[in-house]
C-alpha cells in the first residue's frame, strides 16, 4: 500500500507539470529525487557538536562551487524552507530554460530534452552526493520524522510511515482538484493548457501560469521522493529517478488530466504489485518453468496499462490535436548503394588491416549502427516515439541463444527465428501506437520493454545460457573468438558488415519509395494521410515490423559476439542512451545512425579516444545530457542536419556569386 | 432526385457529440458530374457533415458510392473507394516534395508494397499525378515543397492531390478561401474539369457567387438540419434560408 | 539504473578479508571502542620500522618467502594484468585496482619481486560494460601478460577470451557465470552462490529451522545461486520459499511480509547492497521474528552505520574468514597498507582486499613455481601461463592469504568449477561487533 501511495504522490506531480505546460516531462522523478538528496544533506549532520555540522547546500549546477555551508545542525524546519527554495528555482529554472522554449515543438524533441535532464540530473547527483566509488551506496541516510513502527492489518504487517504517505497524497490529491477547479490560478491553467490568449483575458499571463505550476510540481516531487526515501530507507540517483516510470503508469491511466483518478490509478498499481508478489511466491504449480517468480508482478500491470491507455486513446487525432511543427529533416538519399558500399569499404579495410581491438572496436560500431537504423525508421521516418528497441535486440539476441544451445538448431536458421520473434514482437508494439501518440505512445514502449524484460530476460528458462556454437556458413567459419591477435576474427567482422550493409541498402531504399513516402506523410500529419487513402494503421504496423527487424539483426550480431547475455545490454537506459545518440546525429537520415553507432561506447570513437583505458565519467554523461537539451531546443535536426544545412549554405553562397 | 446508383448517397446521417446533435438526419444525392453545393449559416455542420460523410468522425446513416455501402469502412478505405475530401486548413505533407504529395494518393496500395520498395523502390511517377498537377496548373511547381508556396498555390496542391486519386466523388472544403483571382480562375477551371470527366463534387463554401454560379443543386444545412433543397434560383428565394441567413446575420449585426 | 543490483552483487560476495580486518578496529556507530584490548602488537611494532620485512607477522602466509632483509627488484618485469571495473554509470571499484598497486609495490621493493623478478601491473578498466571488457583482455593478450588478476566484472565476457589464450584469471570477485565456471579461472571466493549455501546449512543446523524464507533481487547469477539454496534445503527436508524483488525499488515491505507469511525461522536475503539498509530496516520496523541473515556486504561499515544500532542486532553475514584478535594475514595487511597505501590515496576498509589476497595467493604460486630458478632469466622461463595454469590446478589445501585454504580441481561446488574456495563462515552482529558464530561449513559438501 505504501507503494502505491508513493506512486501516485509522484504521479500528481506529472500530471501538473503536464496540465501546465504540455510536457510530459519523463525527469520528473530525478528532479524530486536531487530535491530530496538536498534536504537529506543539510540534514546529514552528527548530533556530537564535534562531528559533522552538515547543513551544506549542495548545487547542480556544474562549474560552480559544489557546496555551501549555511548553517550547522538545521532543524528540520530549516532544511524544509531551505529545500522548498531549491525546488522552485530548480522547477522555474528548468521550466524556463527548458520546456518553455520547447512549447511548440514536436513531442520528439520535448521527449528528448526531458531525457537530457534526466542524464543531467542524475550524473549530478551522483557527483554531488555519491562520489566516484561506488561505496557512497549508504553514505546519506535518508531521514524525516515519520513514525516508526507497524501495524497489523489481517495477515500483512504495515508499517505505520506508509500511512502518512496514503495521507499525504490523499490530501494533495484532494488540495490539487480544489485548487484546480475552485481557484482563479487553476482555472486560468486550465484556460491556458488550452487557448493562450484566452488566458490572458483572466489576468494571469501564460508564463507567470508555467512558473508558478512548475514550482508546485517540482515541489511535489521532492516532498514525494523525501516520504518514499524514508519510507524504503534507501535513495540512489539513478533508481529512484527511474520510479518516474510506474508513476507515468498511473499519469497515463488518469487521462494525463484528472487528479483523482491518478492517484486511484497509482495506489491501483501498487496494490496490484504488492498481490502479485503475493502470487507468484506461493509457488503455484501450474505457472509454467520459464515464468519467473518476479515476472508477473513487473509485467500484468505493464499489460494493464498498455490496454488502458488504448482503449483511451483514438486512431486517428481529433481536429483539436495541434498539427507539430519543424519535424527534423529526412533528407532524401541520393545515392544509398554507392553511399552505403563506400563507408562499407573503408570499415572492411579497417577490419582487414588493423590490429584485434580495432576489429573489435568496428564491430561494436556496425552493430550499434543496425540497432540505430530500427530508431531512424520507426522515430524518424515515421514519428512513433519508440523507445522499446534495445528490448527487440534483446528479445533476438536471447531467442537465437536458447535455439542454439538448448535445442541445437543450427545457423542460420536459430538467428532468423530469433529476427522472427523479435518481429512479432515488434508488430505486436505497434498496436497501442495504432491509437495512442507523442509522449504517450513512447511511455508505452518503454513499459513494453519492462514487459519484455520481465517475462523474457528474467525467465529461469534463460538462466545462464553461454557458449553459443560458433556460427558457420557454406564451411566458411564466421566466427568471433581466436586466440591472440586473431582474435575478433575479420570473417565476423565482415559477415556483420554485410548484414548492415545491406539494411542500410533496405533503408535507403525504403525511404525513396512509395512507402517511404507514405511514412513520412504519417509521420506529417495522419488526417492528412488517412483522407490520402493511406492506412495509417497498417503503415505504423509496418514501420514496427521493420524497425524489429533491423533490432533484431542487431541482436543477433550481439549473440554471437558476447559469451553471456545480460539484461543490462538491452535496458531502457541503453534504449535511451541510443535514442539520444541518433537524435543528436539527426534522427530521420541513415547519417544519424552511422554517427550514434560511430559514438557508441566501445565503439570507434571510443577506440581513437584511447581504447580500453578509457570509461565514461560522470562529466561525461552530465555533458551528454546538456547537449541533449541545447540540441533538442536549438537543432532538431540532429548534428549531420546542421551539417548539411551548413554546407549547403556555403554551396549555395559559391554558386550564386 | 433519382439515385442512379452511381454516386454518392447520403440517408439519414447523424452525428452528436456529447449532448449535442450536430448533424440530424441529413439525406442527399451527389450523382457522377453533378457539382452540389453544401451551405448553411456558421456552425450549421457542414464540415461536420463532410467529416461524417468521409469517415472522420462517428455518425449514424448509411453512406454509399457507386451503389457499395462504405458506412462501416475506415476514413482511407473511403478514400481508396472513390471518396475523397479535401480539409478546411490545407493538409500538405511538409516533408515530401508536391509530386510526391500527389503521389502517396494515386499510387495503388498492395500489400507487398513495403517489400518490394525495399529492394526495388518504387519511385513515385505516375501519369495521374503529372495530369493532375497540370489541371491546376502547377506541373512546373512539381519538385517544390509545400513550404516555398504561397497560400492559394498549397490550397491547388490540395485540389491537385483530390484529383490525383481517381475519385468518383470530392468533398470539397472551403476551397476557394485565401485564394485570388488567378488562383479562383484556375478553381473554376478545375470544377469543371471535374464535371466534365464525370466526378461528382459537394461544395462546401462561404463565397455564394462561387456557389451559385456552379452548383447545379444546392443543400442547406441550418442546425444540423436539411432546411431546403433545390436549384439556386429556388435556393435564394427560399424563406426558409433567407431566415436562417438573416438570423444569423442578425446575431452578427 | 539496473545495473545496480549487479555492482552490488560483486561486493556481496567480497568484504570478507576486510570485515574481519577491521572488525577489531571498528565498531558500529562512533563510540565505544571494544577494540582497545585487539590490536595486534605486531601493528605497533611495524610502525616502528622502515621496512615490513622485519616486523613481519608470525604465521603469516608470506613468512616462508621473506628477504633476510627488505630486496628491491629491478629490470625487466614479468606482465600482470588486471581486469576491473574502475569508473562506471552504474558503480566504480577503483580501490581494487589500487590494492593490486600498493601489492606490487610492497613485494617489489622488500621481498625482491619474484626471485628478484619485478612485477609490472597492466590495468584496463571495463568501465561496467560487456565490450570493454572483450577489448581488456585482448589488451592483456596483446601485452603478453602472463596472468590476470580478478577484480569485479560483472559481465565476465574478457574472461572467455582469457581462456581461449590459456591466460590464468586469479582471484577477484566472482560474480559472472564465467568467473565461476571457466577452467582458467580460479577463485578463492565462494562468491554468492557459497553464501547462500553457507546461510542455509546454518538455519538448518544451527537455528534448527523448519521452514526458510528466501528474498532475492531478479538477477541471473544471484537467480541460480538462489536455486542452489532450494536444492539443499530440498535435500534435508525443509520447508522454503522464494520471493523474488525486481532489482529496482524493491518493496521490501512487501517481500518482508510475505516471507513472513509462512512463518519462516530464518529469512536469507540476496540483494543489492542499496537494499541491504531496507531489508534490515524493515524487518526491525515489523518487528519479525525470524532471524535475518544477509550477504557480507552488508556488514560494511558505512551501511551498520546507516541502518543504526537497532536494525542490525542480531543478523548474521557470511564471512569467508576467521576472526581472530591476532591473525597475522589481517595485521600484515594493514602494515602495508599504512607504508604503501598513502602513495595511491588507497583505502584500507573496502573490497580492496579481496584483490589484495589475490595477489598475495598467485605471488607465492609465483614464487614455487621458480624456486629453483638462479637468475631472472630462468625465473621467466619457469613462469609462463601454463605453468601457472597447472599449479594452481594441482593446489589441494594450499594456504590461502586470510582464507579458507584453497583446492582447484574444479570439484569444490557442483557445476561452479572455478570456486576453489567455496567454504563460509558466519559471523553475527551482537553489541555493536562481529562475532564469528560458526566454523568453516564445507558448502561443497552439502549439495
Amino acid at each position: 500500500m505504501g507503494g502505491g501511495a508513493a506512486i501516485a504522490l509522484l504521479a500528481l506531480g506529472l500530471v501538473l507539470s503536464f496540465k501546465a505546460s504540455g510536457v510530459v516531462n519523463l525527469a520528473h522523478g530525478a528532479l524530486g529525487m536531487y530535491v530530496a538528496y538536498v534536504f537529506f544533506e543539510l540534514r546529514n549532520f552528527e548530533t556530537d557538536p564535534a562531528g559533522k555540522p552538515g547543513g551544506d547546500l549542495v548545487l547542480p549546477i556544474l562549474g560552480l562551487p559544489a557546496r555551501v555551508h549555511l548553517v550547522d545542525r538545521p532543524t528540520v524546519f530549516t532544511a524544509l524552507l531551505v529545500t522548498f527554495v531549491v525546488a522552485a528555482a530548480l522547477g522555474a529554472g528548468v521550466y524556463g530554460l527548458v520546456f518553455r522554449p520547447l512549447r511548440n515543438a514536436p513531442p520528439l524533441a520535448r521527449v528528448v530534452a526531458s531525457l537530457g535532464l534526466f542524464l543531467y540530473l542524475s550524473a549530478v547527483a551522483k557527483l554531488r552526493f555519491v562520489g566516484e566509488t561506488g561505496q557512497g551506496a549508504a553514505a546519506i541516510q535518508p531521514e524525516f520524522p515519520l513514525p516508526s513502527g507497524a501495524v497489523r492489518i489481517g495477515d500483512a504487517v504495515v508499517p505505520t510511515s506508509n500511512f502518512v504517505i496514503a495521507v499525504v497524497a490523499l490530501a494533495s490529491t484532494v488540495a490539487l482538484v480544489c485548487v484546480y477547479r475552485f481557484t482563479r490560478f487553476g482555472l486560468a491553467t486550465r484556460a491556458a493548457a488550452e487557448n493562450e490568449k484566452g488566458a490572458l483575458l483572466t489576468g494571469l499571463s501564460p508564463d507567470r501560469l508555467g512558473y508558478l505550476n512548475w514550482i508546485l510540481a517540482t515541489t511535489l516531487a521532492g516532498m514525494a521522493v523525501i516520504l518514499i526515501a524514508t519510507d524504503t530507507h534507501g535513495i540512489d540517483p539513478t533508481t529512484t529517478s527511474l520510479a518516474v516510470v510506474p508513476a507515468l503508469g498511473a499519469a497515463l491511466l488518469g487521462g494525463l488530466s484528472s487528479f483523482g483518478a491518478t492517484a486511484a490509478a497509482g495506489l491501483a498499481i501498487g496494490m496490484s504489485q504488492s498481490t502479485l508478489t503475493t502470487f507468484q511466491s506461493n509457488n503455484q504449480s501450474w505457472l509454467p518453468d520459464w515464468l519467473s517468480g518476479g515476472a508477473l508482478a513487473g509485467a500484468l500491470p505493464v499489460v494493464v496499462i498498455l490496454i488502458a491507455i488504448s482503449l483511451q486513446g483514438s486512431t486517428l487525432p481529433t481536429r483539436a490535436t495541434l498539427l507539430d511543427r519543424r519535424l527534423p529533416r529526412a533528407p532524401e538519399p541520393k545515392h544509398p548503394v554507392l553511399a552505403c558500399c563506400a563507408v562499407a569499404t573503408v570499415a572492411a579495410v579497417g577490419l582487414l588491416t588493423l590490429d584485434a581491438q580495432w576489429r573489435l572496436a568496428i564491430i561494436v560500431s556496425t552493430i550499434a549502427t543496425v540497432i540505430a537504423l530500427s530508431t531512424v525508421v520507426v522515430t524518424g521516418f515515421v514519428g512513433q516515439i519508440s523507445l522499446a528497441q534495445n528490448a527487440f535486440a534483446g528479445l533476438a539476441a536471447f531467442t537465437t541463444a536458447k535455439l542454439a544451445t538448448t535445442y541445437d538448431i543450427a545457423f542460420p536458421i536459430a538467428p532468423i527465428l530469433g529476427i522472427a520473434a523479435a518481429v512479432v514482437v515488434g508488430v505486436v508494439t505497434g498496436i497501442p501506437a495504432v491509437r495512442v501518440r507523442g509522449l504517450t505512445l513512447a511511455v508505452a514502449t518503454i513499459g513494453i520493454a519492462v514487459a519484455v524484460e520481465n517475462l523474457v530476460f528474467n525467465s529461469p528458462a534463460l538462466l545462464g545460457i553461454s557458449h553459443i556454437p560458433r556460427p558457420e556458413l557454406f564451411g566458411i567459419d564466421l566466427g568471433l573468438r581466436d586466440v591472440g591477435d586473431k582474435n575478433f576474427r575479420p570473417a565476423f567482422g565482415l559477415f556483420a558488415l554485410a548484414l548492415v550493409t545491406a539494411s542500410a541498402i533496405i533503408v535507403a531504399n525504403l525511404r525513396r519509395s512509395a512507402t517511404g513516402m507514405r511514412w513520412l506523410a504519417v509521420r506529417s500529419n495522419e488526417r492528412a494521410a488517412a483522407a490520402a487513402g493511406i492506412n495509417v494503421a497498417s503503415m505504423k504496423a509496418s514501420a514496427f515490423a521493420t524497425s524489429a527487424f533491423l533490432a533484431g539483426v542487431g541482436g543477433v550480431l550481439l549473440a554471437y559476439e558476447l559469451s553471456s547475455l545480460s539484461t543490462d545490454n538491452f535496458s531502457i537506459i541503453a534504449a535511451l542512451a541510443s535514442v539520444a545518440l541518433v537524435y543528436l546525429g539527426g534522427i530521420a537520415s541513415i547519417g544519424g545512425a552511422l554517427f550514434a553507432g560511430i559514438l557508441a561506447t566501445g565503439g570507434v570513437l571510443t577506440k581513437l579516444n584511447g581504447g580500453a583505458a578509457g570509461g565514461a565519467s560522470q562529466y561525461q554523461f552530465a555533458v551528454s545530457g546538456l547537449v541533449l537539451i541545447i540540441v533538442a531546443i536549438f537543432s532538431p535536426d540532429g548534428i549531420t542536419g546542421a551539417a548539411s544545412s551548413a554546407m549547403r549554405r556555403v554551396v549555395d553562397k559559391v554558386r550564386s556569386r | 432526385m433519382s439515385a442512379t446508383g452511381a454516386g454518392l448517397a447520403v440517408r439519414g446521417l447523424a452525428v452528436s457529440y456529447g449532448g449535442v446533435q450536430a448533424v440530424d438526419d441529413v439525406s442527399f444525392t451527389v450523382e457522377p458530374g453533378e457539382i452540389v453545393g453544401l451551405i448553411g449559416p456558421n456552425g450549421a455542420g457542414k464540415t461536420t457533415t463532410i467529416d461524417a460523410i468521409s469517415g472522420f468522425t462517428v455518425s449514424r446513416g448509411q453512406v454509399e458510392l457507386a451503389g457499395r455501402s462504405l458506412t462501416s469502412a475506415p476514413a482511407h478505405a473511403r478514400a481508396r473507394a472513390g471518396l475523397v475530401r479535401t480539409f478546411q486548413s490545407v493538409e500538405l505533407f511538409d516533408d515530401l516534395s508536391v509530386r510526391q504529395n500527389l503521389a502517396v494518393a494515386a499510387l495503388p496500395v498492395r500489400w507487398w508494397g513495403p517489400l518490394v520498395d525495399a529492394v526495388a523502390p518504387r519511385r513515385g511517377r505516375h501519369a495521374d499525378v503529372d495530369d493532375a498537377l497540370d489541371a491546376v496548373g502547377l506541373l512546373e511547381l512539381a519538385d517544390a515543397r509545400p513550404t516555398d508556396l504561397s497560400h492559394g498555390q498549397r490550397r491547388l496542391v490540395a485540389l491537385a492531390r483530390a484529383l490525383a486519386s481517381r475519385p468518383r466523388v470530392v468533398l470539397l472544403d472551403e476551397p476557394a478561401a485565401g485564394l485570388d483571382t488567378d488562383e479562383t480562375e484556375a478553381l473554376g477551371t478545375l470544377l469543371h474539369t471535374l464535371r466534365d470527366r464525370g466526378i461528382g463534387v459537394l461544395l462546401v463554401d462561404h463565397d455564394m457567387s462561387l456557389v451559385l454560379t456552379t452548383c447545379l443543386r444546392i443543400v442547406v444545412l441550418d442546425f444540423g438540419r436539411v432546411i431546403a433543397t433545390g436549384a439556386p434560383d429556388e435556393i435564394r428565394r427560399d424563406p426558409n434560408v433567407v431566415r436562417a441567413y438573416l438570423g444569423s446575420s442578425e446575431a452578427n449585426s | 539504473m539496473q545495473n545496480r543490483h549487479s555492482r552490488a552483487l560483486a561486493v556481496c560476495a567480497s568484504l570478507v578479508v576486510f570485515l574481519a580486518a577491521c572488525s577489531e578496529e571498528t565498531t558500529t556507530g562512533s563510540g565505544s571502542d571494544a577494540s582497545t584490548t585487539t590490536a595486534p602488537k605486531v601493528v605497533r611494532e611495524c610502525s616502528e620500522v622502515d621496512t615490513i620485512v622485519e616486523c613481519l607477522p608470525d604465521g603469516s602466509l608470506l613468512v616462508d618467502y621473506a628477504p633476510d632483509i627488505a630486496t628491491e627488484a629491478t629490470g625487466e618485469a614479468l606482465k600482470i594484468g588486471t581486469i576491473n571495473q574502475d569508473t562506471g554509470a552504474a558503480g566504480a571499484f577503483p580501490e581494487l585496482t589500487v590494492a593490486d598497486k600498493v601489492a606490487f609495490d610492497f613485494l617489489n621493493q622488500e621481498f625482491g619481486g619474484v626471485n628478484g623478478v619485478p612485477l609490472e601491473l597492466i590495468t584496463c578498466d571495463t568501465a561496467f560494460d560487456p565490450q570493454k571488457s572483450l577489448s581488456c583482455a585482448q589488451q592483456m593478450v596483446d601485452e603478453d601478460v602472463v596472468a590476470v588478476i580478478g577484480g569485479i566484472d560483472i559481465w565476465g565476457d574478457g574472461i572467455q577470451v582469457l581462456e581461449d589464450n590459456g591466460i590464468p584469471y586469479i582471484g577477484g570477485i566472482p560474480v559472472s557465470f564465467n568467473a565461476a565456471r571457466s577452467s582458467v579461472s580460479f577463485q578463492f571466493s565462494g562468491g554468492i552462490w557459497g553464501a547462500v549455501l553457507g546461510e542455509a546449512n546454518y538455519a538448518v543446523e544451527v537455528l534448527d529451522a523448519k521452514s526458510v524464507a528466501i528474498i532475492h533481487a531478479q538477477f541471473p547469477p544471484i537467480a541460480d545461486a538462489a536455486e542452489y539454496g532450494k536444492r539443499y534445503l530440498e535435500s534435508v527436508g525443509v520447508e522454503y520459499k522464494v520471493i523474488t524483488v525486481p532489482p529496482i525499488g524493491a518493496d521490501m515491505v512487501a517481500a518482508m511480509n510475505q516471507a513472513a507469511e509462512s512463518d519462516p525461522d530464518a529469512i536469507i536475503a540476496l540483494t543489492a547492497d542499496s537494499g541491504c539498509v531496507p531489508t534490515m530496516q524493515t524487518a526491525k520496523q515489523l518487528g519479525l521474528d525470524a532471524t535475518l541473515l544477509l550477504t557480507g556486504a552488508c556488514a560494511a561499515p558505512k551501511i551498520i552505520d546507516s541502518a543504526g544500532d537497532d536494525a542490525v542486532e542480531g543478523r548474521i553475514f557470511n564471512l569467508e574468514a576467521e576472526l581472530s584478535d591476532t591473525n597475522p594475514d589481517s595485521a600484515l595487511y594493514q602494515a602495508i597498507a599504512e607504508k604503501y597505501g598513502p602513495k595511491h590515496n588507497f583505502e584500507q576498509q573496502g573490497a580492496g582486499t579481496v584483490s589484495f589476497r589475490s595477489v598475495m595467493n598467485m605471488y607465492t604460486i609465483l614464487r614455487d613455481l621458480s624456486a629453483d630458478a638462479t637468475n631472472p632469466d630462468d625465473v621467466r622461463a619457469a613462469i609462463s601461463r601454463e605453468s601457472i595454469l597447472e599449479a594452481f590446478r594441482a593446489t589441494v589445501d594450499r594456504p590461502s592469504f586470510f582464507g579458507h585454504p584453497y583446492t582447484c580441481d574444479g570439484n569444490q561446488l557442483v557445476d561452479l568449477p572455478a570456486l576453489c574456495a567455496p567454504q563460509q563462515t558466519l559471523g553475527q552482529l551482537s553489541d555493536g561487533a562481529v562475532i564469528q558464530v560458526s566454523d568453516w561449513i564445507d558448502v561443497g559438501a552439502l549439495l
